[in-house]
C-alpha cells in the first residue's frame, strides 16, 4: 500500500518533469529559429519576450520585456522569423508596447510578391488583415504572398505579411480588396524580434 | 475591508486582462473584466466610492493600453457616473438584470470609445466596430452573469 502510494507520487513528479521538459524543448525550438533568423538576416535585431497583452478590445497590442535601455525606439518594426508582427508605439526603460498589424490604426504599404501589385494592408482587430485599394484589374490570386513594399517609413522591403485568403469587390465597385491571413499567429506570440537598423 | 477586497479584485482583473483574456478571444473580442468591476462597484458601493473605482479601472486600462493616455479613464468615469445613478433604482438580487446592465454599459462604452477614437484620428471601420461592440458586450455580460454571485459573496464578507 505504502509502495503503491510512493510510486503514484513518483509518477506525478515524473509527469510534471516531462511537462516542464516539453515546455523547455518548445521554447528551445522557437529560440533556435529566432537565432537562426537573426544570424542570417541583414538587419540588426534584438529578441524580446512577450510579457503582456493590451487589455482593450479596440486595439491590438503586446507588451515586451525590452525597452530603451536595449536600444529600442518608437517606430521600430517588430517581427518573428515567420514575418511582420507590428510596430513599437511606446518605449519605457525596460518595457515597450507594440501595436500589432491587426490593429486598424496600423497601415502598411504592401505588394503582391508575384505580380508586384501595390496596395495598403490594414488591420481588422480579428484574425485577418484587409488589403485595400486594389485596382479592379489587379493581378491577384488566392494564396499569393504579400510582402512589405518598403514605402512605409521604417518597414524594410520584402518582409512577409501573409497570404491572400479571399478576394472581394468594394461596395463602391471602384476597387477590390483582399483578405490576408497573417504569416505570424498574432494571438499566441511569445517571442518577437525588434529591428533596430 | 470591503473596499480593500474590491481593490484587490480590480488589480487581479487587470492582471488577468493583460495576461489571459487574449487567449480566449472570439472573433477578436474578449470579456472586459475591468468593465465588470466598474458595474459591480456601482451595485455594491455608494456613488463616490463607485465612481472612484471606475476611475481606477480606467487608469489601469490606460496604463496597459496603447491608446492616448486618459481615454479609458474618461470613458470609465462617465459610464460609472451614469451607472451609479441608474443602479440606485435597481435591485442587485436579480443577476439577469445585472447582466443586461453590463451588456448595455458595454455597448455604451463602445459607442463613446468610437466617438473619442475618431476625434484622435483612429477611425475604426463601422463593420469592425459593430462586430467587436456586440461580441464584447455579449461575452462580458455572460462572464458577469456567472461571476456575479461570487462577487456578491466576496463583497458581503
Amino acid at each position: 500500500m505504502v509502495l503503491s502510494e510512493k510510486l503514484l507520487a513518483k509518477n506525478d513528479f515524473l509527469r510534471n518533469k516531462i511537462n516542464d521538459l516539453n515546455e523547455v524543448l518548445e521554447e528551445n525550438k522557437r529560440l533556435r529559429e529566432l537565432v537562426s533568423f537573426k544570424n542570417n538576416s541583414g538587419y540588426k535585431v534584438i529578441a524580446a519576450a512577450v510579457i503582456g497583452r493590451g487589455p482593450s478590445n479596440w486595439s491590438s497590442s503586446i507588451i515586451i520585456d525590452k525597452g530603451s535601455s536595449r536600444g529600442i525606439k518608437k517606430g521600430n518594426v517588430s517581427m518573428t522569423f515567420l514575418g511582420l508582427a507590428g510596430r513599437v508605439v511606446e518605449v519605457n526603460n525596460t518595457t515597450s508596447k507594440i501595436m500589432l498589424i491587426n490593429d486598424p490604426a496600423l497601415s502598411v504599404s504592401a505588394v503582391i510578391q508575384r505580380s508586384r501589385q501595390e496596395a495598403l494592408v490594414c488591420g481588422s482587430l480579428g484574425g485577418s488583415l484587409i488589403m485595400k485599394y486594389l485596382p479592379k484589374d489587379s493581378d491577384i490570386k488566392i494564396n499569393d504572398s504579400v510582402v512589405t513594399s518598403g514605402l512605409t517609413q521604417n518597414y524594410p522591403k520584402g518582409l512577409l505579411i501573409g497570404t491572400v485568403e479571399d478576394i472581394g469587390e468594394e461596395f463602391s465597385s471602384l476597387s477590390r480588396y483582399a483578405v490576408i491571413k497573417p504569416a505570424v499567429n498574432l494571438s499566441n506570440l511569445e517571442e518577437v524580434l525588434i529591428i533596430l537598423q | 475591508m470591503k473596499k480593500w477586497i474590491f481593490f484587490s479584485i480590480i488589480l487581479f482583473c487587470a492582471f488577468l486582462q493583460t495576461g489571459f483574456t487574449g487567449f480566449f478571444r472570439i472573433f477578436g473580442a474578449s470579456a472586459d473584466l475591468l468593465l465588470i468591476c466598474l458595474v459591480a462597484a456601482s451595485f455594491f458601493f455608494k456613488q463616490k466610492t463607485a465612481v472612484f473605482f471606475g476611475f481606477l479601472c480606467g487608469i489601469l486600462k490606460d496604463l496597459l493600453d496603447i491608446q492616448v493616455f486618459g481615454i479609458h479613464t474618461l470613458l470609465f468615469t462617465v459610464v460609472s457616473v451614469l451607472l451609479t445613478k441608474l443602479s440606485r433604482k435597481l435591485s442587485v438580487e436579480n443577476s439577469y438584470l445585472a447582466a443586461v446592465i453590463v451588456f448595455l454599459s458595454s455597448i455604451l462604452y463602445g459607442i463613446l470609445a468610437r466617438f473619442v477614437f475618431s476625434y484622435i484620428d483612429n477611425i475604426i471601420p463601422l463593420g469592425v466596430f459593430w462586430r467587436i461592440s456586440i461580441l464584447q458586450a455579449l461575452y462580458t455580460a455572460c462572464v458577469f452573469y456567472f461571476i456575479f454571485r461570487f462577487f456578491k459573496r466576496l463583497i458581503q464578507i
